[in-house]
Formats: C-alpha cells, structure tokens, sequence
C-alpha cells in the first residue's frame, strides 16, 4: 500500500475518511492553508499556553540578569521619577491636584503610565527581537507581545505597593469607588498591548517604528494627564487630550483610587473610545500579519 | 490493516516576494515620480510548486535536494512558521518541529531551566516536562552541571541537551531538519539511535537532510525536491541513487560564489559573519563548471566575511563531509602561521586545496570562523562539491580501493634477488 508521492494528485472530494478536518476521534486535527479562523486562532492559544508561560519567564529571568540592586530597581525607577517631578511640577510649577499631595498624585499617574510606556515599548521590537525563535518555531505570536509585558507586570505591582504605601504616609482613605481601579486598570493593560500588537506588526516589515518609538513615547508622558490632570488645561484645547486613548483610563484609575474630581463626561468618554479603537486595530492588524510575518520579518 | 494518513499535503505552494534592488529609491519619488510609482519594488521567488504527497502514521520520510531546492520552505510551511501562499496540509495530532537545536536557549539560565524553557516553547506542558525531565539529562549526559548557566557548558553540552530536549518532545508526528549536520561523530550516532527509537515507537517523521547514510538508515521513503518541485518521490535507495547521479550533472548551474549570508546556522557567538564562499580553480585548464573537479584535482577555496575589530586571533576553517555523512577533512588558518590585517572589517581568506585524494563523490563543504575555542560563525552546509571519477591528468579511472581517502602515492619497488 505505498501511496505515490507527488506526482499523485488528490482531490479534496476523494479525501481520505481516515483524515478530515473534523477529526474523526479525540485526536487534534491541525490544517495549514493561511486561513486563520478565530476558533482555530484560540484553539492554538489554548494548546500553546505553555509557550506564553516559557516566554514570560525568559522575560522576567533575563530582566535584572547580573545586576547587583535586582529587583530593587523596580522601586528605585518609579521612586525617582516621582521625586523629580514632585521638584519640578509640585514644587515650582505648582500643578493643581485638587488637594492630593503631589508625590502621591504623580505616583498614580506614573503607576499606569509606566505600565503602558514598558508594554510598549518592548512589545513594539518583540517580534523582531525575537527573529532567531519565530523564524525556527510555531507558537501563537500573540505570546511574545503578551510575554515581553512580564516585566513591566511586575514592576507595575510594585509601584502599586509603593502607591499604598505613600497612601498610609500621606492618611488618604480609601475612596468609595476604589472597586473602579480594577476595570480602569484592565482597560490600559488591553489597550498597550493592542497597541503594542499593532506597532509589533508594523514593525516588523519597517524599522522605522523602533526609531521613532522612544521619542515619541517621551513626548506621549507631557500630552497625557499623568503629572497633571484634564482639568489644568484650557478648555478649548482639551478635545486634544480627549484624543488621548490613555486619558480617560487614567483620570478614572486616580479618581477612583485618590477621589480627584472626573473631567467633563465626553472628554473621558471619547478617549475611552479612542482606546477600544486602537486595541480592535491592533488585534486586527496583527491577526491579519500574523501568519507570514516571519517572511517579512 | 490501513494505517491512518498522518501528513497529507495537497498542491502547496509558497512565493516569497522580495524585494528588487532596481527598486526605486526615496529620491526617485522627487526625480521622476512617474516611473517611480509604475516601478516594480518586490520580485516574486516560487520556493514552492504543486508539492503533494501522504505520509502515514509511523513512517519516516526524508526530504532531499540542494540548497535552494525548497526543502527549508516546506518544513516551514509542515511547522507552521509560514503559511502556503496556495494548497494546504491537513495533520493529524500533535507535531512538533526542530529546524535547529536549541532555539530558544537562555545563556544567562541553567540547565535545569532551559529544559523546562525550551520544553514548553517547543509546546510541551510544564507537567510533561517534569515527566521526562530526568530521562532528558540522562539522555543529555549533563549530571552535576544542571544547575549551571548553559553558557558556561561547552557547545556540545549544549547540543546534547538541546538535542535531548527535542528527543523527549510528546508529539506524534516530528519534523527534523538537518539537526545531524552539527557535533561529533558519537553524538551523531546517539541522536541516530534515538531518532530510530522514536520512528519504532510509532511517530511519524519527516526528517531533511544532506547526510544520504542518515536518510538511507532511517527513511522507508525520500522526496526529492528540485527547484521548489518534487523531482522523485519513492523507495528511498532508489531515489537516493538517482539523486547522487543528478549530483554531478546539476551542480553546472551552481554559481561560483555562494551568498551565505542567510544560510541556516546552528549555534553561533557572533563578533564574525560568514558572507560568501567561492570557487577558484587554480589553473584554467579545465572547462568543467564550478564546484566540480576531477579526481587529484587542485582547487581554491575563498571565503569571504566580516569580523569585528579587537577579536583575538581568528581561525578560518573548512571541513569537508562525504555523502554518508563521514568528516573527511578538516583545514583551517591556524594550521601554519597566519599574518591576519588588524581592525577587522571584511576579509578574505582563501585556502588552497592541493591535490587532496578525495575519492569520487558528493562532499558537502562546511565553513566556520573561530576564536580561542568559541565559534563565531559557522554554515555547515556551505556548498557542495562534486569529484568526478576521472582523474586530473587523464590517467585511467581509480582502481576500488578502501578507506574514505585515496591517495595516489609514490611506491618504489625492487627486487632482493
């Protein structure tokens, strides 16, 4: 019973009973034809979650390799930050926080900033930091932009350690909505990394978003109300800030976690669309390239 | 009894679009726009053409054929690396693939860590790790270093492992390419062994590879793959045969240099790039084309690259392995004192190969650049070289002789009498 190779023809109507894409028992069936249907898209997720797991690992073992302060760098980084802009901006600026002490309300701030500007930023170059394995091995691609946000996860707990922390110091109670940090919270994690997933996509067929990434993410901290809020910028120019995906994530996390006062409904409002449209894009985008981006990469 | 289809692959096809180098600049846009816009900017490579073939559970298939012939593009598209621009491959359960030992690996993590690491990117659970984790060590042969950072393991500790992680992978159907192709002889026979083990535990295989004694010990059939087609699919001692006749007729078209820039690597430092080998004949006597001498024949090697300034005494080598996979020989520029230019940058290096008594066959040409004991770059299957029987200077074709050499020394005889 030796089946010709090759030169034999099949025919997808004379298919054999023996392998169909239903499978025909509990054995897997996988088919390969560039189609990538969502079922299939989450089947592989499942299968997979190992991979996620190796690669987030990697991330966090690789993060703080032979370097003597270790983990101690997750609280010195945002420590500092806050001290320089409490200088600058509390200090000599005098920004207005509605009566939250500076330091604490540019830690807020800093908390979900810094989690969107790592995401980003390592998930934007994650594919094609990663050449070498996806050019060698199939896992879902998905998981080296998921994975190389490990790190910024953790440092994010423990700015957030260091948030309760300061909370104590400073005798700011808990407000009533502190419940609406959690959804606010969820929302920047899904937006950076749909934005990751779409700056990854680009990426990897042009370079140039790697190049023009830290600039702009440097620019991105001023244009977004994370060491001010909404309220301090002139009203006729605050539809720009309400372009801002992160703008309403970030006033809703400081207002439920600190009780400073909400921007006007449609400022919030409208950003929060912005970030469901940027998310959608990126998966979107990604799932579209996904498939042939190694021979691009 | 009908064994199930495993693998079925129908009418696959893969183009690479690639970009031109006529392609129109920036400028061009503002110099002459219309032409710019017309210009084509990618040019389309067919790898693969109309490729269809069934393997069934438990068999194992080899894939043959020169570089460039398609073989890395369809172990792709088997992997799900890349899709099929047409066609499709319809699987059955779990497949793993190992298109190079050791992806993956962390030189910074242990032992211990890089197999659970790589266990799991290669799609294993962290519990089916646990389960095979100390057969992989004993297979690895690694003992009191598994909780070492592998960077301090010597290459082939590294391989070892990494071959020992892949050889305990729980999928029914294992996709090879060429893994054979880097260590030493032993380990060579040990993954043999355990490539056979697999193959009678019922996992279907499709295994590439230039080594024509590893195909022909494990593939029940081989395809030949020719210019992204299949050229001959069969009895693999049939199509293995025709192959190495074809071997010598087919390398007329080989260019003299061969680009090596994106040639498959194995494990590598960097701080060296292997960019070209090419060809010299050293007198132009014959009209043969290149790659191709006759037996007794001398010729010469160059290989080109870049290094970066600062590194301490480089080495080029090559190393020649026949067809059954056998290293003949090995050569490299710290054989007899070398003056190197300093400051790095690109370099030639080109060795002479002076009547070096290959026997007639297939030799597959690997190239390497090494400093100290580390390897900085290397390409194992850089070219391939063809011996043809009939000898340098006309003499009559070789006498059979024994031994992976033959040389033709001078013997003087006299009589005691």
């Amino acid at each position: 019973m030796a089946v010709g190779v090759g030169a034999q023809r099949h025919r997808a109507d004379v298919a054999s009973p023996v392998l169909d894409e239903r499978g025909d028992d509990s054995v897997p069936v996988i088919v390969i034809d560039g189609k990538s249907p969502w079922r299939r898209w989450f089947a592989d997720l499942y299968v997979y979650r190992g991979a996620l797991q190796s690669l987030a690992w990697r991330n966090l073992r690789s993060r703080y390799k032979q370097a003597a302060l270790g983990m101690t760098w997750a609280v010195v980084q945002p420590a500092v930050q806050v001290l320089v802009f409490t200088v600058l901006f509390g200090r000599l600026v005098k920004v207005p926080t509605g009566g939250v002490p500076y330091p604490v309300f540019a830690l807020a701030g800093l908390l979900t900033w810094n989690l969107f500007n790592k995401i980003v930023n390592e998930g934007a170059v994650s594919l094609v930091a990663n050449q070498n394995i996806i050019t060698k091995l199939f896992f879902p691609r998905i998981y080296l932009v998921i994975a190389s946000g490990a790190s910024a996860l953790l440092d994010a707990a423990v700015t957030s350690l260091l948030l309760v922390v300061l909370l104590a110091v400073y005798h700011i109670a808990p407000t009533g909505q502190l419940w609406l940090a959690v959804p606010a919270l969820a929302g920047v994690l899904l937006f950076s990394y749909g934005f990751a997933a779409l700056l990854a996509a680009i990426n990897a067929r042009w370079r140039d978003v790697q190049h023009t990434l830290p600039f702009l993410l440097q620019v991105g901290l001023f244009v977004t109300p994370v060491i001010y809020q909404v309220t301090f910028v002139p009203e006729r120019w605050r539809w720009l800030l309400a372009l801002n995906p992160l703008t309403g994530l970030i006033e809703i996390f400081r207002a439920a976690v600190l009780g400073t006062p909400v921007p006007e409904g449609w400022v919030v409002e409208l950003s929060l669309i912005m970030s469901v449209a940027a998310t959608l894009a990126g998966v979107w985008l990604f799932r579209r390239s996904e498939a042939t981006i190694v021979d691009v990469v | 009894m009908t064994r199930h289809v495993s693998v079925r692959a129908e009418h696959v096809a893969k183009t690479y679009n690639i970009p031109r180098e006529d392609a129109p600049l920036p400028s061009d846009y503002v110099r002459r726009p219309r032409w710019a816009l017309r210009a084509p900017r990618t040019r389309s490579i067919d790898a693969l053409r109309d490729v269809s073939f069934e393997l069934h559970e438990g068999e194992v298939l080899g894939v043959i054929g020169r570089n460039g012939a398609g073989k890395s593009t369809l172990l792709k598209v088997l992997s799900r690396i890349t899709s099929p621009t047409s066609g499709r491959v319809v699987m059955r359960g779990r497949v793993a693939s190992l298109l190079e030992v050791g992806t993956g690996f962390h030189p910074e993590l242990t032992g211990r860590e890089n197999i659970y690491l790589n266990g799991m990117l290669l799609g294993m659970t962290s519990q089916q790790v646990t389960a095979v984790f100390d057969a992989i060590c004993e297979f690895a042969s690694i003992g009191p270093y598994i909780n070492v950072p592998i960077k301090r393991y010597s290459s082939g500790m590294q391989l070892r492992l990494a071959f020992a992680v892949a050889a305990h992978l729980a999928a029914d159907t294992m996709i090879i390419d060429e893994v054979l192709a880097v260590g030493d002889a032993e380990f060579q026979r040990k993954c043999l062994g355990a490539m056979r083990d697999v193959s009678r535990a019922g996992r279907t295989t499709l295994f590439v590879s230039h080594n024509m004694s590893a195909i022909e010990s494990l593939c029940s059939r081989v395809i030949w793959l020719e210019k992204g087609e299949i050229r001959e699919a069969g009895a693999t001692d049939q199509v293995v045969r025709s192959y190495l006749r074809a071997g010598a007729a087919s390398t007329d078209d080989a260019p003299e240099v061969v680009e090596l820039s994106n040639a498959p690597r194995g494990f590598q430092l960097g701080g060296a790039r292997l960019n070209t080998i090419r060809f010299r004949r050293d007198a132009a006597l014959s009209d043969d084309g290149p790659w191709q001498v006759n037996f007794g024949e001398s010729f010469a090697l160059e290989v080109g690259f870049s290094l970066k300034p600062g590194l301490i005494e480089p080495i080029v080598g090559i190393a020649l392995r026949n067809d059954r996979g056998e290293d003949v020989l090995t050569s490299h520029s710290g054989d007899l004192p070398t003056r190197w230019p300093t400051g790095g940058g690109d370099t030639t290096a080109v060795v002479s190969v002076g009547a070096p008594w290959l026997r007639p066959g297939t030799y597959f040409i690997e190239v390497a650049v090494i400093s100290g004991v580390q390897l900085l770059d290397h390409v194992s299957n850089a070219a391939t070289l063809v011996v043809a029987e009939q000898s340098a200077d006309g003499a009559p074709p070789l006498q059979i002789k024994k031994g992976v050499v033959a040389p033709m020394w001078t013997w003087s005889i006299s009589s005691l009498g």
